[in-house]
């Protein structure tokens, strides 16, 4: 069995604010493998934007990373001095945010931008070959005439569009990992699909790993090999695609899953988890998911959530799992 | 069910209140700002019991007095006592501020606000008419009011009011502009709400934030026009205490007597950089996304 | 009285901006958002309009609420049978060139108590009364400088309809019934999280007692399991009070759960309408199809090579020719660009507006979205 890609082991983030610390990652692990998509997936405020930028040493004051190790092929990036770090981002890992308009500069053409990553990676030569590989890039993401958007303003795109030149930028120095957080959430469902789409032509054209962030099970569904669970700072089940959705272990997970109305049959009601997410400033003791767990005990408060493994690729953070197959 | 105290009631405003302490006491600056405009008030308000020689009072025999025991800041050359008639010059520019920037903000902001949410040829004729006064130089308004109505301070008063005005105006109307497209208008507008109950319930408490922060700016520039126009003879008239006549008359004794002009610079100085970093922190703590992030 | 009569009908309703060009800013062209919509609400149900950004269902919404006015077309709220043949007779009338003075007069009347294109004044006021609006993004729905007792007292504030002593207690009782509490009262919405939030401006919404509510894209901008606290709150509110709902919304999953029928809107038109089970298991029109397949769903078991569409969303600026769908349709035909579809039908209360739907039909491999269990 190949070593996995990216390994984050017991990963600790905190945010020092006036109110107090928020305790935004608490002793966070997973894998991600070569040549997989890898769903984390979580609600507003689970920590699945601050694991990304944690792994990308993204993370400003009042931020903090205090522990853990984020191994990538086996080196740590925590103990990485600022310039090594600079050849890793954009070159072995690159990251695709939520809002494209926000990461792309509204003054320059789309073809420079696209350029000037490569250069930037001295990828390629400036001149003729660069001009060809950023057309050539830009024509992997489907974008309809490339020749002509490299001379466009990122204001004269679509939505879908800026977000194609975004992976296009991204991929263009052929990382290893693809981080992509929320990548559709601000799209419609006709350009989510698109985006989707490429994405999975990313993973197969240029064997890149794909980590995507979303709140979404169903593209979660849809696009991804594995995934785990995120709930209030800590993850609670991880798992392949199938086993996941189909034998869903931690209460939460269930919970989720039931409250999402479904496109393919007609429900009534929809089951909700009961109470809100808590304050991660003080957070519950023990098992973060304890407050709202109908299966809760005493040892899920003092002694926290204990994790098991099920398969070789199922595990389930919890005391009190059971079967919970979705009603069909 | 209980009725609710005051302390329900006011919770969260103490709490913002709270937030707001702890972030001047960090940031150095704001805080020196602030101190410094207190201490103003202080001098301007308390003035009288502060010293005891009346600002104007000649005493021939006392002239041109370098600072000591009995003079602080010594005397000018008409024999007043140079630290009294900065004290009292502090109050009078205070006020003078005070009155501009006043009228100014509320008559600016009434006109911008209207002006924005109502849009449409209205906001043009408005807009231009603020551009034409705010092009006109107020030196040469102040100069053909003194040469009608007599120099005074009063009419410098009115020369600086009219031609400052078109700031707040074109604030507040730009503040409108975004306000109104928010959805919470919108809102208030599907429940009914009349244009007027808008503007005055929604439109005026949000726009008052960065009309604050100028009005704190200005307070320094203003005081730096009036000292100006008083400089050059326009203004306040022998033998009122203002600082910016204090350095006019100072100005001929600087070779041998340079305290006479000094303090009153120094203290004009110290006056507006002290509005100055007020206003800075004002926008700093005022601005919700600015608060966050200052943590 | 007889009130199994729509709550709402729409009579080409049409909206559009001008755009403004030159050097005078003369009006050089329009942004046809919402060009010549015919729908029917029923009362105490709800209809889920639903299409993709920049479709006109915002708009829409928008306008039957008088928030913005109406290009043209009308829009009849709670007018019965008898008035709406009467107004019908009397408009053919008009429109045939032989209306007498008094018809003419007869019919301001009927449209100045039923048609809220034409409503103004004090009978404006009466209808806001009785229709309101919820908003995607609960934060910017609230004035960020209000408490929540000030925010919930300002219906009553502006029509006047309870004294200073009772709103303490009317605003209390309105928080309690959705969960929240008396201490909530003195706070300010940012202190809030965004299912409470929603669940503040849908009780300002209802404060009144309204008859029909807009709901646009209420849930789109919260969590899964808060969405589903929202979506129920919304379903027993419309049981308690009878309401009758206009839902907006993109997400064809929700639509299935909240709504008895469905209209799908491309480009200011609407191309398909159907009770919401015949929509799902028999959608006719390419777009909807689409749309449905599009639909990421959550059940890797039922993954499958979907169709994508083309291209992007056009502007309603200068939409196509004929089909405005034809450019991102695999279909399309010489006819589908010489002539516009209008709506037909294609089955009980099933409207289709294209011109190949039958064939599209039989050609079909699969209905659009698949069967668990395949």
């Amino acid at each position: 069995m190949t070593a996995p890609l990216l390994e984050v082991k017991h990963l600790k983030t905190y945010f020092y604010t006036y109110e107090g610390t928020v305790r935004a990652l608490e002793d966070v692990s997973f894998h991600i493998n070569r040549g997989e998509i890898f769903g984390l997936v979580g609600e507003t405020g689970c920590g699945k934007s601050v694991t990304a930028r944690s792994a990308m040493r993204l993370i400003e004051a009042p931020g903090k990373i205090v522990g853990g190790e984020i191994l990538f092929k086996g080196r740590d990036l925590l103990s990485l001095s600022e310039d090594e770090l600079q050849k890793i981002r954009g070159n072995q890992i690159s990251m695709v945010f939520q809002d494209p308009m926000a990461s792309l500069n509204p003054l320059m053409k789309i073809g420079n931008q696209v350029a000037e990553v490569l250069k930037i990676h001295k990828k390629v030569e400036s001149g003729e070959k660069l001009r060809k590989r950023v057309v050539e890039i830009l024509r992997m993401v489907r974008l309809p005439s490339p020749e002509r958007i490299v001379e466009n303003y990122p204001f004269e795109l679509s939505g879908g569009m800026r977000q194609r030149v975004m992976i296009a930028m991204m991929v263009s120095t052929n990382p290893e990992l693809l981080i992509a957080d929320e990548p559709t959430t601000a799209l419609d469902v006709s350009i989510q699909a698109q985006i989707l789409s490429i994405i999975k032509s990313m993973k197969e054209k240029m064997d890149v790993s794909v980590w995507i962030i979303t709140h979404d099970l169903g593209v979660i569904a849809e696009t991804c090999d594995r995934l785990c669970v995120m709930y209030a700072g800590a993850v609670v089940e991880c798992g392949n695609v199938h086993e996941l959705f189909q034998n869903p272990l931690h209460p939460y997970t269930q919970g989720l899953l039931k409250a999402i109305p479904k496109a393919h049959e007609k429900a009534e009601r929809l089951d909700t988890i009961p109470g809100s997410v808590p304050n991660l400033i003080s957070p519950p003791s023990g098992c973060r998911f304890h407050p709202r767990c109908a299966r809760a005990g005493r040892e899920c408060s003092e002694r926290g959530a204990e994790k098991v493994k099920i398969t070789d690729t199922h595990f389930v953070s919890c005391r009190r799992y059971t079967e919970g197959n979705r009603e069909q | 069910m209980k009725k609710s105290s005051w302390l329900d009631r006011h919770r969260s405003q103490i709490k913002e209140a709270k937030f707001s302490l702890f972030l001047v006491r960090r940031n150095l600056l704001i805080l020196v700002g602030f101190i410094t405009i207190g201490v103003m008030l202080g001098l301007a308000v308390f003035a009288p019991y502060i010293t005891h020689y009346d600002p104007t009072d000649m005493q021939f025999s006392q002239r041109l007095q370098a600072p000591s025991a009995s003079h602080i800041l010594g005397t000018d050359d008409n024999g007043m006592d140079i630290f009294s008639r900065i004290i009292f010059g502090i109050r009078l520019d205070l006020i003078i501020a005070i009155a501009i920037v006043g009228v100014v903000a509320v008559f600016g902001t009434i006109l911008g606000v209207f002006s924005g949410y109502h849009g449409g040829k209205l906001d043009e004729l408005y807009m231009r008419t603020a551009d034409i006064f705010m092009a006109f130089p107020y030196l040469l308004l102040a100069m053909a009011i003194a040469a009608v109505l007599g120099p005074s301070i009063f009419h410098s008063i009115i020369a600086i009011s009219i031609t400052w005005w078109p700031v707040y105006a074109r604030l507040a109307r730009g503040a409108t502009l975004s306000v109104r497209e928010r959805d919470f208008v919108e809102a208030s507008r599907a429940l009914g709400a009349r244009d007027s109950y808008i503007i005055f319930r929604h439109i005026l408490p949000n726009v008052i934030a960065p009309i604050m922060v100028q009005a704190t700016l200005d307070m320094g520039n203003v005081i730096l026009e009036a000292a100006a126009l008083s400089f050059i003879g326009l203004g306040a008239q022998a033998p009122q205490p203002e600082l910016g006549l204090m350095i006019s008359i100072g100005r001929n004794f600087m070779r041998d007597y340079w305290w006479v002009a000094t303090f009153p610079g120094l203290t004009i100085l110290i006056m507006v950089l002290g509005f100055n970093l007020m206003g800075d922190g004002l926008r700093d703590l005022l601005d919700p996304k600015l608060r966050r992030s200052l943590v | 009285m007889n009130h199994h009569f729509p709550l709402l009908r729409l009579r080409n309703v049409k909206k559009y901006f001008p755009i403004k060009g030159g050097v005078f800013g003369k009006t050089i062209n329009f942004v046809k958002s919402v060009d010549g919509v015919s729908l029917d609400i029923d009362r105490g149900r709800t209809l889920a309009l639903v299409g993709e950004s920049g479709c006109g269902k915002t708009t829409l919404g928008r306008t039957i609420l008088r928030l913005t006015n109406p290009t043209a077309g009308d829009i009849y709220f709670d007018a019965p049978p008898q008035a709406m043949e009467e107004m019908d007779r009397l408009n053919q009338g008009v429109r045939d060139g032989y209306a007498r003075e008094e018809d003419v007069k007869r019919l301001r009347e009927l449209d100045d108590r039923y048609n809220l294109s034409s409503v103004t004044g004090k009978e404006q006021m009466r209808l806001r009364r009785r229709m309101q609006i919820v908003f995607q993004d609960p934060l910017s729905s609230l004035d960020p400088r209000m408490t929540i007792k000030q925010i919930l007292s300002e219906p009553f504030r502006i029509h006047q309809r309870a004294s200073r002593e009772e709103l303490e207690t009317t605003v209390i009782g309105l928080l309690e019934s959705v969960g929240l509490k008396q201490e909530h009262l003195y706070r300010y919405p940012h202190e809030f999280s965004g299912g409470q939030l929603q669940r503040i401006c849908i009780l300002r919404a209802i404060a009144l007692n309204p008859d029909f509510l807009v709901l646009d894209e209420p849930t789109s901008a919260l969590d899964v399991s808060v969405q589903a606290q929202i979506l129920n709150l919304l379903k027993d509110l419309q049981k308690e009070h009878e309401l009758t709902y206009l839902f907006i919304t993109h997400d064809l999953s929700v639509v299935r759960f909240i709504s008895t029928k469905a209209a799908v809107m491309y480009l200011g038109k609407i191309v398909e309408t159907a009770p919401t089970e015949e929509l799902f298991n028999n959608a006719l029109h390419p777009c909807a199809r689409l749309l449905l397949d599009a639909v990421p769903v959550a059940d890797p078991g039922l993954r499958r090579e979907k169709q994508l569409m083309e291209g992007d969303v056009p502007t309603p600026v200068d939409p196509p020719s004929g089909c405005r769908f034809r450019t991102r349709c695999r279909f399309a035909e010489d006819i589908c660009s010489t002539s516009e579809p209008l709506l037909e039908e294609a089955g009980t209360d099933h409207l289709v507006a294209c011109h190949l739907y039958g064939r599209i039909r039989e050609s079909a491999h699969q209905t659009p979205l698949p069967r668990p269990g395949l």
